[in-house]
C-alpha cells in the first residue's frame, strides 16, 4: 500500500483554469496540500518550450515549463488529468487526451503521477473522483463527502463568474472560505463593452496573452469573458451547420458563447485569442468572422504565440477599440470637406468591389 | 535630413494650430495643420535608428520657422510605432494607432473613401470604411513580406536607387512571375531568375506583383475592397506598386499627394478632436524639444523571474519621462 504524502503538485496551467476549483476542494477534503506551480513567467515559458517539440501549441510547452516548476517545490505526488470528455458528445483535443503520457515521456525524474480519467462518455465525473479518490486510499464515505463539497463549491465558483467576477477574483474568493459573498453590481463608466472568447488558458492566463484584459480595462472597456455569461447557454449542443455538429470539447464553449452574444447583440465588439498551430480554434475563428461579418458585430481574431511581438498585439488592440468607440458614437471628420475633388474618385453606384 | 518637405498654407497670427507626428520603423513625419485642414507644413524624414533623435532633429527643422507661433498650437498628436514615446518626449495629447490616425485623414481628403491600403516600413495594414465610419481592418500578422523594408533591401541589392523602382517597373516588357509567398524565398528567387537573364526592368514589375498578391491574399482576406481605394504610407511612393494594385483589383487607386504625411494629418487631426471634446489645453513642451537633452537608460528588474527590461527616459534635469518595458506595470508612467 502506497502511503500517500501530503503535497501534491498541480501545474497552473491548460485545465486548472476551468477544473482547479473542482479538484482543489476535493484534494483539500481529502486532506491533501495542493501545491501549485508559480504563475507563467518567462522562465516557465523557456524551460517548457526547450523540452516540448516545436509543432506543439504554446499552452502545452507551458504546461511542461509549469511542471518543471514543480518539480523544484518538493512535491510528493504530480497531478495530471486525463480529460478526454467532459460534455458528452464532445471531446478533448488529443494532446489533453494524451496529457500524462506525454509528460512521462518527455520529463525525467518525475514523482509519481496522478492519473485519472475524466471522461463523461464512459463515466459520470463523480465516478472519475472515485477513482481519484480510491488513488488516494480514501474511503467511499470520504470520497463521497468530498465529492459533494467540491461540487458545491464549483457551482458556487461558477454563479460568481455569472455574476461578473473574474477567473481571479472568483478565486480569492473561494480560498476566503466565505461562501456568503456576492459581486456587488458596479456601475462603471466604460467606453465599449468587449468579450474575449477563448481557451481558459489563453483568456486567463495574463503572462500569454500580455495582459490584454488589464490593457482594455485602462482603456475603460468593459470585459466579458464567456464564463461571466449566463450557464443555460452552454447546455446544448452547437450545430455549426445544419448537418455539422461540433464534437470538439473547448471550442464547443466558444461557439456557444459566441452564439449567445450574436444573438443578444448585447456586446460592442468579439476579440478570439487562439494559440498558433491550433487546429480546431482555426476552423472556429473562420466561422466566427463570417457570422460576425454578416452581423456587423466587429471582431478580430488575435493568434498567440510565444514569438508574438507586443507591439503589433497592442496595435490591433488599440485600433480595434478605437474602431468600436468612434463607431458607436458616431464620430466622424466634421470639419468641411474640402472644395476641390483630390485626385479621381470613380463614382460608380454599383458595388464592383473585388472579394478577396 | 529632411528628405521631403512640403508648404501648402500660410500661417495667420489667429489660426488655431495642430501638430501631428507619426514615428514609424523608417521614417518620421511631421505635419502642421489650422482650423481649416489646411496644410501649413509636413515633413518626411528617414528615422536612422534612434526614434528619439529622428523627432529632435524634426524639431530643430521646425524650430526657426515656427518658434513664433509656439502659442498657437493647440493640440499634438502622436502615432505610429513610437507613438507612446514620442507622446512623453514632446509632451503630446494623445497617441492613437496608425490605422486610425489613417483613416481619419483619407476620410476627409478622399470623399467616400472605402478602402485604405497603407503599406508602411514594417507593417502592411488594409482599412474598411463606410460613412467616415472604419468599419474593419486587418494588419500583417506572421509575415513582413512585402513591406518597405523589403523593398528597400531588394533596392539596394539591385544596385538601384528605391526611387526609381516605379521607373524600371514601368519598363518591363514581361511579366516575370516572383514567389511571393515569403521575402526569404522571394529573394531567392529574384535571384534565380536574374542567373537565367530576365532583365532588372521585368524582375522590379514581378516582384512588384508578387508583394501585391501576398498582400491581397494574406492581409486582404475575407475582406472586400470598394473603391474609392486609397494608397497610402512610404510604399506608395512606389508607382510600381500602386499599379500593379490596379491590375490585380481592376480598380483606379488614389494616391493623394499627401500620402506619405497622411498618418501624421490624422494625428493632427485626431488631437484636435480630442482637444475639442475634453474642452482642455495642449501639454505641448515647445519647439525647443530638439535643444532639450533625452538620455534613454534601461535596466532589468530581477523582482520576479521574469527579468523583464525596464527602459526609461530622463529628461535633462532629471525627472523620468516614460519608463514601461515590465510585464506587471509596477515601473511603468
Amino acid at each position: 500500500m502506497i502511503v500517500i504524502k501530503k503535497r501534491i503538485g498541480i501545474p497552473r496551467s491548460l485545465l486548472y483554469y476551468k477544473y482547479f476549483p473542482l479538484w482543489k476542494t476535493f484534494l483539500e477534503e481529502l486532506g491533501v496540500e495542493i501545491v501549485l506551480s508559480d504563475r507563467t513567467n518567462s522562465k516557465i515559458i523557456d524551460i517548457g518550450g526547450r523540452y516540448a517539440i516545436d509543432e506543439i501549441c504554446i499552452p502545452l510547452k507551458l504546461y511542461y515549463g509549469h511542471v518543471l516548476n514543480l518539480l523544484e517545490k518538493n512535491i510528493d505526488y504530480l497531478f495530471v488529468p486525463r480529460y478526454v470528455s467532459t460534455t458528452i458528445g464532445t471531446y478533448f483535443c488529443p494532446k489533453f487526451l494524451g496529457l500524462p503520457d506525454m509528460v512521462r515521456g518527455t520529463i525525467d525524474n518525475l514523482p509519481p503521477i496522478i492519473e485519472f480519467e475524466v471522461n463523461m462518455q464512459k463515466r459520470p465525473m463523480y465516478l472519475s473522483a472515485y477513482k481519484l479518490g480510491k488513488v488516494l486510499h480514501k474511503s467511499t464515505w470520504q470520497i463521497k463527502k468530498a465529492y459533494e463539497k467540491a461540487i458545491k463549491d464549483y457551482k458556487y465558483f461558477r454563479q460568481l463568474m455569472v455574476d461578473g467576477l473574474s477567473f481571479k477574483k472568483a478565486l480569492n474568493v473561494l480560498n476566503s472560505k466565505n461562501r456568503n459573498f456576492k459581486p456587488k453590481k458596479k456601475i462603471i463608466d466604460y467606453v465599449a463593452k468587449i468579450a474575449i472568447i477563448g481557451h481558459g488558458y489563453n483568456v486567463h492566463d495574463s503572462f500569454i496573452n500580455m495582459n490584454l484584459i488589464n490593457k482594455l480595462n485602462k482603456m475603460k472597456v468593459n470585459v466579458v469573458t464567456l464564463e461571466n455569461l449566463p450557464l443555460e447557454i452552454f447546455k446544448n449542443q452547437t450545430v455549426i451547420t445544419n448537418t455539422l455538429e461540433n464534437y470538439w470539447g473547448n471550442e464547443e464553449e466558444i461557439l456557444s458563447a459566441v452564439n449567445y452574444l450574436f444573438e443578444t447583440k448585447d456586446i460592442d465588439g468579439i476579440i478570439f485569442i487562439c494559440s498558433f498551430c491550433c487546429g480546431p480554434d482555426s476552423l472556429i475563428d473562420e466561422i466566427m468572422a463570417r457570422d460576425a461579418k454578416k452581423l456587423k458585430i466587429p471582431y478580430i481574431g488575435l493568434v498567440l504565440d510565444e514569438h508574438s511581438g507586443q507591439a503589433g498585439v497592442i496595435t490591433r488592440v488599440e485600433a480595434f477599440v478605437d474602431m468600436i468607440v468612434r463607431k458607436k458614437n458616431n464620430i466622424r471628420i466634421i470639419y468641411k470637406k474640402p472644395t476641390m475633388p483630390i485626385g479621381i474618385i470613380n463614382k460608380s453606384e454599383k458595388e464592383v468591389g473585388a472579394e478577396f | 535630413m529632411v528628405m521631403a518637405e512640403n508648404r501648402e498654407a500660410e500661417i495667420d497670427k489667429n489660426d488655431n494650430l495642430y501638430l501631428g507626428i507619426d514615428v514609424g520603423s523608417v521614417s518620421t513625419k511631421f505635419a502642421i495643420i489650422n482650423d481649416n485642414m489646411e496644410l501649413i507644413y509636413s515633413t518626411w524624414a528617414r528615422s536612422h535608428g534612434s526614434p528619439i533623435k529622428s523627432v529632435q532633429d524634426g524639431f530643430k527643422e521646425m524650430q526657426n520657422d515656427f518658434i513664433d507661433y509656439e502659442s498657437q498650437i493647440r493640440a499634438v498628436g502622436t502615432t505610429g510605432s513610437a507613438r507612446y514615446l514620442t507622446k512623453a518626449l514632446v509632451g503630446g495629447d494623445i497617441a492613437k494607432t496608425e490605422i486610425i490616425a489613417h483613416a481619419v485623414a483619407a476620410s476627409y481628403f478622399v470623399p467616400g473613401v472605402r478602402t485604405i491600403l497603407e503599406i508602411g516600413g514594417q507593417d502592411s495594414k488594409v482599412i474598411l470604411l463606410e460613412n467616415g465610419i472604419i468599419t474593419d481592418f486587418a494588419m500583417n500578422s506572421i509575415c513582413a513580406a512585402g513591406t518597405g523594408s523589403f523593398l528597400d533591401h531588394q533596392a539596394h541589392r539591385l544596385g538601384i536607387p528605391i526611387e526609381e523602382f516605379g521607373d524600371y517597373a514601368k519598363r518591363s516588357k514581361t511579366d516575370v512571375v516572383i514567389a511571393g509567398r515569403c521575402t526569404v524565398f522571394a529573394e531567392s528567387d529574384m535571384i534565380h531568375k536574374q542567373q537565367m537573364g530576365h532583365s532588372k526592368e521585368d524582375i522590379i514589375w514581378g516582384l512588384c506583383n508578387s508583394l501585391v498578391r501576398n498582400y491581397l491574399n494574406n492581409v486582404c482576406k475575407g475582406k472586400k475592397l470598394l473603391p474609392p481605394i486609397t494608397f497610402q504610407g512610404g510604399v506608395a511612393a512606389n508607382d510600381g506598386i500602386r499599379r500593379a494594385f490596379e491590375k490585380h483589383l481592376g480598380q483606379k487607386i488614389i494616391v493623394h499627394k499627401n500620402f506619405l504625411t497622411m498618418g501624421a494629418i490624422g494625428a493632427a487631426m485626431l488631437a484636435r478632436e480630442y482637444i475639442e471634446i475634453n474642452n482642455i489645453k495642449t501639454k505641448f513642451k515647445g519647439f525647443n524639444v530638439g535643444e532639450m537633452k533625452f538620455t534613454p537608460k534601461a535596466f532589468n528588474c530581477t523582482d520576479c523571474p521574469n527579468q523583464c527590461e525596464i527602459t526609461y527616459v530622463e529628461q535633462d534635469d532629471g525627472t523620468i519621462i516614460a519608463r514601461w518595458g515590465d510585464r506587471c506595470g509596477k515601473w511603468t508612467l
